[in-house]
């Protein structure tokens, strides 16, 4: 005697499958996994056959208790499916535990012998029904009503199929059914949005086909173009909205659209009476199910305001552009940190960059040099404090030439807000070359001016000296008490002291006729020889008298070397240099003479005197200078003689140069 | 005894001109240039100094600072003897510390009364006498 437990939810299939279990069997139903599960454990089955698909606990999670249970875990299972019929399903089974998948639905005969071998191992539980020796009246009857109870088995699980097929397009139809109700308030509401849209729209709204025939209009449009609606729909759009010199332009937007592209672009369109009106008219393709473009959606917007605003301000633009270009002026902009972002074309004349070469802080380049620091520091400064700025300053070309410009900048406001400076260089050069002039001629009078006060301070000093001399012996000389002898030497002091005083008038005379030009240059022809000897024996004696060698170095046949130039003013040079190199010389000797160098005549004259320390050989040709200052010095003279020598050698078109170091004597040379 | 006066004049034409004017009523010591005119100038305490100014080597303007830093001759009456005689000319002598200030050509007549007229009392009426 076998114990069989079968789980099934549904009443029939419990009594279907009771009734093709072997006689004799002991059977247990239960209505779920849970139900079975706690059935079993109370009384262990042989054998347990489940369906699947069933509330509160499945055939599957039952399977797999059943097979964690120690007292059950080796207890047969057998699943007997409708629902789960995938071999798939089957192998899911067989994987949880099962010994067995069978579909239902299965002939009696065909699940005894499936089930069989469960049955068997366990004994003689089943009796066999296809014993033909037992044939009977009782086996006939079990026959057919295991026909009848497969029969009604595919009934019912014919009608199971139906009855579950028939719910689902119920169920289906409901959805549909909702849907539909949804989509169609949807439409409408939608609908009523779109209108709202439209209608509400600042814009004009127009859908027209790939003619251009006009299928739709907004109130909005209709206003717009002056035209009522009827007289618009049908229409072709471009021949009653626009010029007929826009209607290529349009047939073309219309042809872009029929390639699905969307654009933007402003024109003139025509109103009802005649009337321009500016819009700007976005247009998009207006696509069918098979996304064809059909025709083509037009926004108009009205931007005559825009226009009048645009062509004001291009107005103005133009105007400012005109303005700056044909500045004379320079003119700059700068952001709030002074960086440049505008010049005009002057002021890149002005300072000789390109427009690219001055944005930002290049401008700086063409400052000069000497200006740039100071103004850099002042422009930052008043940017820093948001003010007026001003500065003169240079550029300085590639070329070297230099410009002066007066620059002046002022902030740049934008609704209170600083935005940046405009500014302007006028070119000031001329000014500043007048400047300059101005103050290189008062300097120059006021130097002029210096050099007469020191001149007549030095008139008077050198005057005073010798008439010291003069009026003081020539005092004593009447006084009774002078002797014969001292007569004697007063005569010759006041001999001197005349001698000087006429040679320190003469000096002065010379050299205010050369410092006011009014000296006359006759040229003559003589031997230069026979001047410098004449000069030779003029100063023979002094040099005698201070024991000086003095000797006189003719080239050869120099003799008579002819030459063209003043005679009187060139002895008036040498007297000059061989009294300075007398009176400055106190051993040695003096030479002096000619020599031919490069088709010219070289005259020197050569002392072995004091000499002229090298930084002063710089002042020796200045008025009143000897090497000593005027108050300490120790040589007599008026400091004139190299002056007045000089003076006359440019006069007769020479020059003169001097080689001298302190205590070796010097040498003079003048090349005529 | 005589008042004693210290001439510093490198022009020896000059020198001999104030010297002879001068020797007959006062003692004259002579210098011919600043260095020594200091040095003699500390040693004998002149009564008055009589001071060319266009001398070699130290001029006439350093020679009068350097005798009034020194204590002795501090108070000394210093007359500057010039050709120095343009506008400037005196105030730069008298800036130096010069006493009093007689441009050259000198009047030989003239003379002695010019300087005693720079002169502060008592030395004022000793000269005189």
């Amino acid at each position: 005697m076998k114990t069989i437990m079968i789980v099934d939810d549904k009443p029939e299939n419990l009594y279907l499958l009771k009734n093709m279990l072997p006689e004799g069997s002991v059977i247990i139903m239960a209505n779920n996994g849970a139900e079975a599960l706690g059935l079993a454990r109370k009384t262990p089955p042989d054998l347990l056959i489940t369906d699947i698909l069933m509330p509160v606990m499945d055939g599957y999670t039952l399977c797999k208790e059943w097979r964690r249970d120690d007292l059950l875990k080796s207890i047969p299972l057998i699943f007997y499916t409708a629902t789960y019929t995938d071999p798939q399903d089957e192998r899911f089974a067989m994987s949880l535990g099962a010994d067995k998948f069978l579909l239902k639905p299965q002939e009696p005969e065909a699940f005894l012998e499936q089930i069989k071998e469960f049955l068997d191992d366990a004994g003689p539980a089943i009796v066999s029904s296809t014993q033909p020796a037992e044939v009977s009246e009782l086996v006939s009857l079990k026959e057919y009503n295991q026909v009848l109870i497969r029969k009604l088995e595919d009934k019912v699980a014919d009608s199971d199929q139906a009855r579950a097929a028939m719910q689902r397009y119920a169920r289906e139809l409901e959805r549909e059914i909702e849907e539909r109700k949804h989509t169609e308030i949807a439409l409408s509401q939608r609908e009523e949005q779109y209108r709202t849209l439209v209608e509400s729209m600042n814009e004009g709204l127009v859908m027209v086909d790939n003619q251009d025939t006009i299928l739709f209009v907004s109130s909005q449009f209709c206003t717009m173009t002056g035209y009522p609606e009827k007289e618009l729909l049908g229409k072709t759009g471009y021949k009653i909205l626009f010029r007929p010199e826009d209607h290529n332009l349009i047939l073309a937007k219309n042809q872009d659209r029929r390639s699905g592209s969307k654009d933007t672009y402003e024109l003139e369109m025509i109103r009802k009476g005649g009337e321009p009106l500016w819009v700007r008219i976005s247009g998009s393709p207006v696509k069918n199910n098979l996304n064809e473009t059909i025709g083509s959606i037009g926004v108009f917007e009205d931007i005559s305001e825009e226009k009048k605003v645009t062509s004001l301000l291009d107005k103005e633009k133009v105007l400012f552009q005109t303005l700056a270009t044909a500045s004379p002026v320079g003119i700059f902009r700068t952001l709030p940190d002074g960086k440049t972002t505008y010049v005009n074309p002057k002021w890149c004349e002005l300072s000789g960059l390109s427009f690219e070469e001055a944005i930002g802080d290049g401008w700086k380049k063409a400052v000069h040099p000497d200006d740039i620091g100071i103004v850099d520091v002042n422009w930052k400064t008043d940017i820093v404090s948001e003010r007026p700025s001003r500065a003169e300053y240079r550029f300085l070309h590639p070329d070297g030439r230099i410009v002066w410009v007066l620059g002046s900048a002022v902030p740049e406001m934008h609704e209170g807000e600083l935005i940046g400076y405009v500014g302007i260089i006028t070119d000031i050069t001329e000014r500043k070359n007048y400047e300059n002039q101005l103050l290189a001629a008062k300097e120059k009078a006021e130097e002029s001016n210096r050099l007469k006060t020191a001149f007549l301070n030095n008139i008077s000093h050198e005057v005073r000296t010798p008439l010291n001399g003069i009026l003081g012996f020539g005092e004593l000389m009447l006084d009774p008490k002078t002797t014969e002898e001292e007569k004697q030497l007063y005569l010759e002091i006041l001999q001197t002291s005349s001698d000087r005083l006429l040679n320190i008038i003469t000096n002065f005379m010379d050299i205010s006729m050369i410092t006011s030009g009014s000296v006359e240059v006759r040229h003559q022809l003589f031997s230069l020889g026979e001047i410098l000897n004449q000069v030779y024996y003029q100063f023979l004696p002094r040099a005698q008298s201070r024991n000086l060698g003095f000797q006189l170095k003719l080239p050869g046949g120099g003799g008579n070397y002819l030459i063209d130039t003043d005679a009187v003013l060139l002895k008036k040079i040498l007297i000059h240099l061989i009294d300075n190199a007398i009176k400055f010389s106190d051993k040695g000797s003096i030479e002096f003479g000619f020599e031919h160098l490069n088709g010219r005549v070289r005259i020197f004259v050569k002392d072995q005197g004091i000499g002229i320390a090298e930084d002063k050989i710089h002042l020796i040709y200045e008025h009143f200078m000897q090497e000593d200052p005027l108050n300490t010095r120790k040589f007599e003279g008026s400091g004139l003689g190299l002056s007045i020598a000089r003076g006359l050698v440019s006069l007769l078109g020479g020059t003169i140069e001097v080689q001298s170091r302190k205590g070796e004597g010097a040498t003079f040379w003048v090349t005529i | 005894m005589k008042l004693s006066i210290f001439i510093i004049e490198d022009n020896e034409q000059n020198m001999y001109l104030l010297t002879y004017l001068l020797e007959e009523k006062y003692t004259v010591y002579q210098a011919f240039n600043g260095p020594s005119g200091i040095a003699i100038a500390k040693e004998k305490r002149p009564d008055v100094i009589l001071l060319d100014i266009q001398l070699p080597e130290m001029d006439g303007y350093a020679i009068a600072a350097a005798l009034r830093a020194s204590g002795d001759l501090m108070e000394t009456p210093i007359i500057a003897v010039t050709s120095y005689a343009m506008v400037g000319d005196r105030e730069r002598i008298m800036a130096a510390g010069a006493t009093g200030y007689i441009e050259k050509p000198i009047d030989p007549d003239m003379f002695i009364s010019q300087m005693i007229s720079f002169l502060p009392e008592p030395l004022k009426t000793k000269a005189s006498a």
